[in-house]
């Protein structure tokens, strides 16, 4: 009994630090594979990544301000399918302004904002199959970046 | 008193006993309240929701597209940087730093530059995130003083290595802080160096439109005040009282149909937003930001 509790301790020791392990991972992932592509946008310094299983969705609230040009980028692991993941642009009345869905899945896509707003960026993974019991678990990146326009005047 | 060798041996058994008692207490508090913190930052994880707040590279590169004037006067002394011990004083001033260090780099003011990247390292290395302010990235800086463009992304590399370490050791209020004192460095730069009385309507609209990342800046803060390790409590303070300023602002957004350019993967979003802010509102806006940010940089 004694050595039925101290695996059971081990295991959950070992899969409690596996998932902490993992999830660091999940901003190394972002740092090394998805800042390069936002090229030749200026990456805004937050680094906003997760672990997301099938049929999960994350959002991220982001102030778009006017006249500026944006990149989205979203980032997934190897673990999950890229084709498989659904990007969508929501205003604060949650409207939809844009939807990957119509774009082949594209992960990354720009936007120039006319007026000041905020913006939500929602990601999800589809689960293609209901019945599915084997869902798969990835990490899930969002960057926004931003075009720099000089105007400096020199006091 | 006279002890036996006995005697001093037991006391000296009890006394490591005591010491190994109180120190594996200590440990295991500290453990249990290190798992607390990360099974929190977890749960919160579990919602799903960020909220991405506006950086000080973002503002003050915003800012700039403005017209901004560069006045070395506003920059926070970075002889203070030392004097500044304490956590939350080390992160809301490398915020500070983060912002003097993108608006001096923007005017390609080498010296100021220089000061300012090593100000942020001193204070990221006090808060234990190394790596984040490498000394690569300083010569870097250098060989594109006047790259504008390249400078920018050498600044958000500094800042994405900072805020990827602190969300990887689950330290989001430490993170909050620092982009709180960025975003309050920014608002300082730009009403201090266009003056609120004559300030142009593209900048008043700005900073009116600063109520958005102010309210962003106050969920956060209420989410993590009591879970995120760090006392919270004086910046919810300042900027409850910053936020109460910014009621008067009004900001209404008029819906439009977003128009696509397939070709160039680009969407243009049409709505449009009216920002009613006025003179006396930009005043008082200034004055008080003015005032959160001396306390801050003051050195205690």
């Amino acid at each position: 009994m004694k050595k039925l509790h101290l695996f059971l301790f081990t295991l959950s020791i070992a899969l409690l630090m596996s998932f902490q392990q993992a999830s660091a991972q999940c901003k190394t992932f972002a740092k090394k594979k998805c800042i390069p592509e936002m090229e030749p946008y200026i990456h805004d310094g937050q680094i906003n990544s997760t672990l997301i299983s099938e049929g999960e969705s994350v959002e991220l609230y982001k102030t778009f301000y006017e006249g500026q040009d944006y990149r989205v980028l979203v980032c997934s692991g190897d673990e999950l399918d890229s084709t498989k993941v659904r990007v969508r642009l929501l205003d604060h009345n949650r409207k939809v302004l844009y939807d990957n869905q119509d774009h082949g899945y594209s992960l990354t896509w720009d936007f120039i904002a006319n007026s000041t707003q905020q913006v939500i960026i929602e990601v999800a993974v589809l689960k293609l199959n209901d019945e599915a019991k084997d869902l798969k678990t990835g990490c899930v990146s969002i960057l926004v970046g931003f075009l720099n326009t000089d105007g400096l005047t020199k006091k | 008193m006279n002890l036996n060798i006995h005697q001093k041996l037991s006391l000296l058994s009890i006394a490591f006993l005591l010491f190994v008692s109180t120190s594996c207490n200590n440990s295991q508090d500290e453990e249990a309240k290190d798992q607390q913190l990360t099974e929190q930052t977890q749960k919160l994880e579990k919602q799903k929701i960020f909220y991405s707040l506006t950086t000080p590279i973002e503002l003050v590169a915003l800012m700039n597209q403005m017209g901004l004037f560069y006045d070395e006067s506003v920059l926070n002394p970075t002889d203070n940087v030392a004097k500044y011990t304490t956590a939350n004083k080390q992160a809301v001033n490398l915020g500070i730093y983060a912002a003097d260090l993108t608006y001096c780099s923007l005017f390609s003011q080498f010296q100021a530059t220089l000061k300012a990247f090593e100000a942020s390292k001193k204070l990221a290395d006090g808060l234990g995130i190394t790596d984040a302010y490498e000394a690569g990235a300083l010569n870097r800086i250098q060989d594109n003083i006047n790259q504008k463009d390249s400078l920018l992304k050498i600044i958000s590399e500094c800042l994405s290595n900072t805020d990827a370490y602190l969300k990887d050791n689950y330290r989001v209020g430490i993170s909050l802080l620092v982009l709180s004192g960025g975003w309050i460095e920014g608002l300082y730069i730009a009403t201090q160096t266009n003056g609120s009385k004559n300030m142009s309507p593209n900048f008043s609209s700005l900073i009116g439109e600063q109520k958005i990342s102010l309210e962003n800046i106050l969920k956060l803060i209420e989410v993590y005040q009591d879970e995120s390790g760090v006392d919270l409590t004086e910046i919810r303070k300042d900027m409850t009282e910053l936020n109460k300023l910014y009621e008067k602002v009004q900001i209404t957004l008029q819906s439009g149909a977003p128009k696509e350019d397939k070709g160039i993967h680009k969407t243009t979003l049409t709505s449009s937003t009216q920002v009613t802010i006025s003179t006396e509102d930009i005043k008082a806006i200034s004055d008080k930001v003015k005032e959160l940010r001396n306390k801050y940089t003051q050195v205690s």
